[in-house]
């Protein structure tokens, strides 16, 4: 087959384009193991209020002292509202669906996932300090758009001293369905 | 069969095979009818999406999304991609219809489908938008009316195969199927594996839906992108199998290279499906392996397949008018185009903005970590009018200026509005398309009723930039409606009232008449001689017989890699992982 040489020239030369996306990609997955969530994990989704992963649900942190936050979707509330997590850390974030499918957001930051019911997905990240608005971004019913949530991040001593004195027990989960409970987090 | 129902067209001398066009007919009319549905549609949801007019109510904007996701990009494309394949199959290969009875009972299907998921989403029973994501449920209707749907369309992709094959055994075309054949043969092997895709994820959803058995919605989402994005492919290969066509027909437009092109369109086919995985990046159940080598490795060679097209087809329209004599300087072949003949305008915007914009913007966002800051943004739905809307519906609306011409024998209707058609839809696709983009750049979620999250107990603000941008949107959706008012005005005017076409005299023009068929662009007497001197080696800057084109994609390549490392360098402000 008789290739022109202007032609060849322009195939070689998206080639060599997309080789380089292709390269920055490999850098940045390999190099830098940076991915999205892709983690792959399941549970039922009837019983989350009761598997001891999503009992409680609120930030938290392992015996390595790991900082983790452990969050449930239901239509049209995130559990908790309101997260307080320490600047600068990084911060493993835990969450399901107990119903349809949800999308995690926390809006300009590389914090988001997609929430389905019967998989947990979990993603790490770190925030500079400042608060942050948590969207569902993922159509989830008529009340969609009222799936919000904030982010608090705060100086690390601030949010250690704090945390001796939140370990209290929970006022931040189910008690957030009830209108009095959703301000709870204050 | 007879050679009766056969009549030649007198201005290409194709024979147009009666039943045939009868169903070219019909599929394009309930195709532009979808059209006006979905363009009310765009209406009421830029106006709601422009925070200061928030015009629907929150349940009357999803109801609305719906409607409009579903009449457009399924009903009014799939409709007009049916008349394309009947096209394809007889009227360019001047072969016959073989079933027409089928035809009609198929279109029957598709048209009972239709109105069942309209009904169903337009009275609150199908509040699912039309991913209808399981467990959103719907009532059973709207998923027996998506599988009646698409049956109905798998059965005249079925009968397009057959057609080639009656038509080889016929004898009715000599050699190989034409490129623009070809390019729909490509088209409709994508639209069989997509239709395959669509039965294994709607039929256990219908059955789901009447409590029958269990779907996970992981693998829903996962088999629906191999319908949803697949389909978007179908769509891809009409659309340059169209451009071939439309730049033949407006300004003898030559190709290039038949088997590079060819060899782009079987590339289509091979690495398609795949590249639905870029719709699942930040899933929790797939692994980073799996994404990767799906949304490069795979994505990357379909790329590479519309970066060919893209260059051929401008190359080519570029070859066809130099060898008409427009060969002085860079651009006097772009300069001296029929601008004014709105089949060849909307083949220049259709190429442009859905590789500018579309093109670059797909590449980018569907990068497995760029695209975590993009995903439900409103930078989606900025690419995906960027590609589907002006790129294909702009292809096939100016397809529709010949097809009323050469199919439906009547003149054009409005003509003064049908030169100005494309400029007005484009140029609002561009700027809604753009500003979306931008908007979606501050985290503006797609799909979202209120931004300002009123109802939240804290009050949050995005910046105030976001206001103006979605301004901005709602000016250049307002425009781009107007621009498809239009074409449904002219479309509708010209085939149930338009003027009898009459004879064509070859070199005056006529109102409602495109100037590729009253001036069909022949080339030049020494076409021989131009063409030897433009393939001289050391002619204009070394750049080959098509310089023009050479610089145009030397900036579009250019624009490209500008748009993606400024990407990576956004993302590594919020990465600080790593
Ligand atoms: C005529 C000009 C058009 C305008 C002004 C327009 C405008 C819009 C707007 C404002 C949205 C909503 C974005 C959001 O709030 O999330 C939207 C969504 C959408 N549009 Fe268009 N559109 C137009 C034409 C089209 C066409 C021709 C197609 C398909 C061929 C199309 C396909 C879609 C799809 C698939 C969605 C997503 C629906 C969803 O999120 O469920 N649009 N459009
Ligand atoms: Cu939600
Ligand atoms: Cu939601």
């Amino acid at each position: 087959m008789k290739i022109h040489l202007y032609e060849r020239v322009w195939i070689g030369a998206s080639v060599a384009m997309l080789m380089l996306f292709f390269g920055s990609i490999a850098v940045g997955a390999v190099g830098s193991n940076r991915h999205p969530p892709s983690h792959i994990e399941t549970i039922d989704p009837t019983g989350v209020l009761s598997d001891a992963r999503f009992a409680t649900q609120g930030v938290r942190t392992d015996d390595a002292g790991r900082v983790h936050a452990w969050i449930v979707g239901l239509t049209f509330v995130w559990l908790p509202a309101e997260l307080v997590v320490p600047a600068d850390t990084p911060v493993t974030f835990h969450l399901t669906s107990v119903d349809v499918t949800h999308g995690f957001s926390i809006v300009r930051t590389n914090g988001q996932t997609m929430v389905l019911p019967g998989y947990v997905s979990q993603f790490t990240t770190t925030f500079a300090e400042g608060e942050y608005l948590i969207a569902c971004n993922e159509y989830c019913g008529l009340g969609h758009h009222d799936m919000a949530a904030k982010l608090h991040v705060v100086p690390p001593e601030q949010w250690r001293q704090a945390t001796t004195s939140r370990e209290a027990p929970d006022t931040t989960g189910l008690a957030a369905l009830t209108p009095e409970g959703s301000h709870a987090g204050h | 069969m007879t050679d009766s129902n056969f009549r030649t067209c007198g201005s290409t001398g194709l024979k147009v095979h009666g039943p045939a066009e009868l169903l070219i007919k019909a599929n394009a009319v309930v195709s532009v009818v979808a059209l006006l549905i979905g363009a009310i549609g765009a209406v009421l949801l830029v106006l709601t999406r422009w925070q200061a007019v928030h015009l629907l109510s929150a349940p009357w904007y999803y109801r609305i999304l719906g409607v409009h996701g579903m009449s457009m990009l399924i009903f009014f494309i799939i409709f007009f991609e049916m008349a394309v394949l009947y096209f394809a199959s007889t009227v360019v290969i001047n072969a016959r219809q073989v079933m027409p009875k089928l035809g009609w009972a198929s279109f029957g299907l598709m048209v009972v489908g239709a109105v069942m998921v309209e009904v169903m989403m337009w009275t609150g029973k199908a509040d699912v938008l039309f991913t209808s994501y399981v467990p959103l449920r719907a009532d059973p209707l709207f998923y027996l009316g998506v599988i009646l749907f698409a049956v109905g369309a798998l059965i005249v992709t079925s009968m397009f195969f057959a057609n080639l094959v009656v038509a080889k055994r016929e004898k009715r075309y000599e050699g190989s199927v034409p490129l623009v054949t070809f390019g729909a043969v490509a088209a409709a092997i994508i639209a069989i594996i997509t239709l395959l895709h669509g039965a294994a994820i709607y039929i256990p959803t219908f059955l789901w839906s009447l409590g029958l058995m269990e779907v996970d919605a992981q693998i829903y989402r996962l088999i629906w992108w191999g319908l949803g994005h697949s389909s978007q492919q179908i769509n891809v290969a009409a659309m340059v199998a169209i451009w071939y066509m439309l730049g033949a027909l407006t300004v003898g437009a030559v190709v290039i290279n038949e088997k590079i092109s060819r060899l782009a369109f079987v590339l289509y086919i091979l690495f398609i499906s795949m590249a639905s995985a870029h719709h699942l990046l930040v899933d929790p159940g797939m692994g980073p392996t799996w994404k990767i080598v799906n949304t490069s490795y795979f994505m990357y060679m379909a790329v590479l397949a519309s970066m060919i097209h893209g260059f051929t087809v401008p190359a080519g329209m570029e070859l066809g008018q130099r060898l008409r004599g427009f060969t002085s300087g860079l651009f006097e072949w772009l300069r001296k185009a029929p601008w004014s003949d709105p089949g060849f305008s909307s083949l220049v915007f259709s190429v442009v903005v859905f590789g500018f914009v579309g093109g670059i913007t797909g590449v980018t966002i569907g990068t497995e970590q760029i695209n975590i800051i993009v995903h439900n943004t409103l930078r989606v739905p900025g690419h995906f009018h960027a590609t589907v809307v002006s790129g294909t519906a702009m292809a096939f609306m100016g397809a529709t200026y010949y097809l009323i011409p050469l199919i439906f024998r009547k003149r054009v209707a409005f003509w003064g509005l049908a030169k100005i058609q494309p400029y007005l839809f484009a140029l609002g696709m561009l700027i809604f398309t753009m500003s979306m983009t931008f908007a979606g750049s501050f985290g503006v979620p797609r799909r979202h009723w209120d931004i300002t999250f009123s109802q939240a107990p804290f009050g949050i603000e995005f910046s105030p930039a976001v206001d103006l941008l979605l301004g901005i949107v709602a000016l250049g959706g307002l425009m781009a409606a107007t621009g498809a008012f239009i074409f449904v005005a002219i479309a509708v005017k010209s085939v149930f009232f338009g003027e009898p076409l009459g004879e064509i005299t070859r070199g005056t023009a006529m109102v409602g008449v495109p100037a590729g068929l009253t001036h069909p662009p022949v080339h030049s007497s020494n076409v021989d001689e131009l063409n030897a001197e433009l393939h001289q080696p050391g002619r204009s800057w070394r750049l080959g017989p098509a310089p023009g084109t050479v610089v145009l994609v030397g900036v579009f390549l250019l624009a490209f890699v500008v748009y993606f490392f400024v990407n990576w360098k956004v993302l590594s402000f919020v990465w600080k992982i790593g």
